[in-house]
């Protein structure tokens, strides 16, 4: 294989799982633009997407495509449980407080994980069948055609809510001022949940489309989301497009490096770039300038 | 006023005492051995505790110290054939200079992001020690680490290993205590609640941030090398992510304002786990559950609850 | 007489927020010296850039002669100045005595290793760290609640630990930031006798204030400050009568 087409190969693969990365930092962004909480249990929806998705495939015998929707149902319930019981119930936290409520929730459902499944790893079979399609002499699979498209779908869908719907519109009017929104008679609150439910939403998507490729296992959750963290600060907290593009080109790093340097190294690439901008860009490559990014909320 | 000073002293010492009637009381050693660990979490709590509670700061990378502590004197203990009585200073040497360097960029930061990053450094330490194989060993670690010998006695039971370590705990309770109680102490806690009001108070924030989260660090590492030479053999898993956030966990649990809060925090996530052996599948969920009850509960911890058995010692 | 701080030609903008533009005036040693302004007007910017927490966009300022405006904020104690702050900024999570104790660090210099050894020399700084911190307390008539928890006093009281604290570094020059805002009438009478108490100790005062009696009364010098201008200065009797003030104050139709 020359090295033309392995190069080809790589960039297949990072686009790939790059499109993943892009879901979770995503994710990160919805929440943090209408809180200012950064989540860290955004990886474990994903890793809880996949999950669930395998038990009603594999132990209920649904069908696939009723397992992928109601894993993706329950991870937005979820999200939403968290937001009510936990979230709304928190007087005047302390951002100590926040980040280790986050934390817990990241245990709670990993361990829930692990207890109810195992340690084990479990796989989905591809939505439309493992025969490779070739490309130019490379090689790239059906499921991450899904992956992409699924990334193309839930971009679209956003823009068009955030821009050209009403609830959408007054969760974009939250993150910029939420006194404001607040005043004009939006329902803040409703819209904190509606942020929560959207990002598992989209994090179990994430999971459920990723889990014929790389397996679902209840300790993926963590690595996942701080390298979805990583993507969401390089391409600018908040920042929706931003997130796409650092996500691609952090897949595409990843990739790089596994395939012509190594593989075992290749998940710090993603963590040294995510300490490489906060370190020195705290803005991301498409956020503001100013670093804002360095003040607490 | 005299006794304030002498407290650190008393303090220190009794925590020893405590430990030593605890090891007459139990003779099983395999509770000897829990309580080893107790102490080795203890050191690395004390100094979390510190960044946490006292500085306002916090680290999800821990365990990275406590592995670098751990590996380094193992690698020139067994590899380099350096005697103990070196490796020590130099393993420790080694944690606090690295937690140095990366804590100048790190600690610039605040919140979410410094948890991020010291997560992601943690990380990233923890795939080193998995990947550089001809140093580490890789995922399978190595072992043979040689056992400390310290005033002609060798520590090769648990009995004995107890004592060495709970005299060092009661070590670091004395450092901590008296530096808590000084200037230091104090610019610690402005730097928590206001940190620019403390820098118009003359207080260098970045560089006493740098200092305690150095100083925990080096915490860790000698912890790290505790666990070297008495489990004598390293292996990756036990320096990971899920045991940086256990760590925060146990200080969050017991209390971040207060070092006898981590130590009340770390008593009950080590202990604990003990007694659910036979629900080894539980464990992640219970710690789960108890720091989400924790934090929605009581955040400030469980010291200082009205227990009716004892009042726990307050005012520290 | 000599200035003991010297404001030239400073410019602070936030943005497209022009904060302070082009002041330039001096501060008198051992004077109690005003600063006064509607909301907006750039008071507490220019404490914080004295502090060093902002730096200017352009000019300078001096202390003593000394340029201090490239100085890192934790420096300024250790030249002599201290100051207080608008939004009350006692530190929660110490008693009186040790949030006192806080404005003695740039006048000890125990490190790392000396206090955590328990060394002797820290032992000894402690404890005069300790009574030195009595000592103001009891200047200011705050020494019997020297154990209480900060937010546990009243907020008057809460304001007089926060002028201890800036005391107790010893300054030369102490700014006090609205220290009288929502202090009665008996409150604001016992900051009076502190603040004349500073001055006589040969400090300088320089206080931001809304409290128009309270600055006739006390004040040497009267600045005055309107949307990051300074449009007047001088003797208080001057200043009352100045039209500009008056107007900025009081709109055009109070000259009338």
């Amino acid at each position: 294989m020359n090295i033309g087409i392995q190069l080809l190969q790589y960039t297949l693969s990072g686009i790939t799982i790059g499109s993943i990365y892009a879901m979770v930092a995503i994710g990160f962004n919805i929440i943090y633009n209408s809180t200012g909480i950064i989540n860290f249990a955004q990886g474990d929806f994903v890793m809880l997407g996949g999950m669930t998705a395998v038990y009603f495939y594999k132990t209920l015998h649904l069908p696939l495509l009723l397992s992928g929707l109601s894993a993706v149902l329950i991870v937005m319930c979820v999200g939403i449980l968290f937001e009510r019981f936990v979230i709304q119930t928190l007087k005047n936290p302390s951002v100590i407080t926040l980040i280790i409520i986050t934390i817990a929730a990241s245990i709670l459902l990993k361990g829930g994980a692990m207890f109810i499944w195992g340690k084990d790893a479990y796989i989905l079979p591809s939505f439309s069948g493992d025969k490779p399609l070739g490309l130019f002499g490379a090689t790239i699979l059906p499921q991450s055609l899904w992956i992409l498209g699924f990334l193309f779908l839930i971009v679209v869908a956003l823009a068009g809510f955030f821009r050209f719907s009403i609830v959408g519109k007054a969760m974009k009017a939250c993150a910029f001022n939420r006194r404001a929104a607040r005043i004009v008679g939006i329902n803040v609150n409703r819209m904190v949940l509606l942020s929560f439910a959207l990002s598992a939403l989209i994090g179990g998507i994430a999971g459920v489309i990723v889990t014929p490729i790389t397996l679902a296992h209840y300790d993926r959750g963590s690595l996942l989301g701080l390298k979805g963290f990583g993507t969401a600060i390089f391409g600018g907290l908040g920042n929706m497009p931003g997130a796409v593009a650092a996500g691609i080109i952090i897949g595409l790093l990843e990739s790089y490096s596994a395939g012509l340097l190594s593989s075992g190294y290749k998940d710090a690439v993603a963590l040294i770039i995510l300490l490489a901008v906060l370190f020195f860009r705290p803005g991301g490559i498409f956020g503001k300038k100013e670093e804002q990014a360095l003040k607490t909320f | 006023m005299k006794r304030l000073f002498r407290t650190s002293y008393v303090k220190a010492g009794l925590t020893f005492i405590i430990a030593l009637i605890l090891l007459m009381v139990l003779r099983n050693p395999y509770y000897v051995g829990i309580l080893i660990f107790l102490g080795i979490n203890i050191i690395i709590t004390i100094g979390l505790s510190l960044l946490m509670g006292y500085a306002g700061q916090i680290s999800l990378g821990q365990a990275a110290f406590y592995g670098i502590g751990a590996y380094t004197t193992g690698i020139l203990t067994t590899k380099l054939h350096v005697p103990i009585i070196l490796s020590f200073p130099m393993s420790v040497l080694l944690t606090v200079f690295i937690a140095f360097i990366v804590g100048i960029p790190t600690l610039r930061l605040r919140g979410h992001y410094l948890a991020m990053a010291t997560l992601g450094l943690g990380e990233i330490v923890h795939i080193v020690f998995n990947e550089l194989i001809s140093l580490t060993g890789g995922p399978s670690g190595f072992g043979n680490i040689p056992l400390i010998r310290i005033f002609g006695i060798e520590l090769d039971n648990d009995y004995k290993y107890y004592v060495f370590v709970w005299a060092i705990v009661a070590l670091i309770i004395f450092l901590s205590l008296n530096i808590i109680n000084s200037r230091i102490g104090r610019a610690l806690k402005a730097i928590h609640k206001e940190p620019t009001t403390a820098s118009t108070l003359g207080i260098n924030t970045s560089r006493v941030k740098l200092y305690i989260f150095t100083l925990g660090a080096g915490y860790a590492g000698i912890a790290g090398f505790l666990y070297a030479h008495y489990i004598t053999f390293l292996s990756p898993g036990s320096f990971s992510l899920g045991f940086s956030v256990l760590l925060v966990t146990m200080v969050a649990v017991g209390g971040m304002e207060n070092i006898w809060g981590a130590i009340i925090g770390t008593t009950v996530l080590t202990i604990l786990p003990e007694y659910l052996r036979f629900f080894h599948d539980f464990d992640i969920l219970i710690y789960g559950v108890i720091l989400m009850a924790i934090m929605m509960l009581r955040p400030e911890g469980l010291y200082g609850i009205k227990i009716p058995l004892k009042r726990i010692r307050t005012n520290d | 007489m000599t200035d003991i701080l010297t404001v030239r030609n400073v410019s602070k903008s936030f943005g497209g927020l022009k904060a302070i533009t082009d002041l330039s005036t001096g501060v008198r040693e051992g004077s109690i010296t005003a600063i006064i302004g509607p909301n907006g007007a750039g008071k507490t910017t220019l404490f914080n850039l004295i502090s060093g927490i902002y730096k200017p966009d352009c000019g300078s300022i001096l202390f003593k002669d000394k340029r201090i405006d490239t100085l890192k904020p934790y420096i300024i104690p250790y030249l002599g100045i201290a100051r207080t702050f608008q939004k009350l900024s006692v530190f929660p999570n110490m008693n009186v005595l040790e949030n006192v104790m806080v404005g003695r660090y740039p006048l000890s210099c125990s490190g790392f290793f000396t206090c955590a050894l328990n060394l002797k020399k820290y032992r000894e700084e402690e404890k005069d760290i300790r009574e030195k911190a009595l000592f103001w307390l009891s200047f200011m008539s705050i020494e019997h609640i020297w154990d209480k928890k900060i937010r546990e006093i009243p907020f008057e009281k809460q304001r007089l630990v926060e002028i201890t604290r800036a005391i107790a570094s010893e300054p030369e020059l102490i700014l006090l930031d609205e220290s009288a805002a929502g202090l009665n009438i008996t409150e604001t009478k016992n900051l009076i006798d502190a603040i004349y108490k500073i001055r006589e100790l040969g400090k300088t005062v320089l206080v931001v204030e809304h409290d128009m009696d309270l600055i006739m009364e006390i004040s040497d010098t009267i600045i005055v400050l309107n949307f990051g201008e300074k449009i007047a200065e001088g003797l208080p009797k001057d200043i009352q009568g100045n039209e500009r003030v008056i107007s900025v104050y009081l709109g055009k139709e109070a000259i009338k």
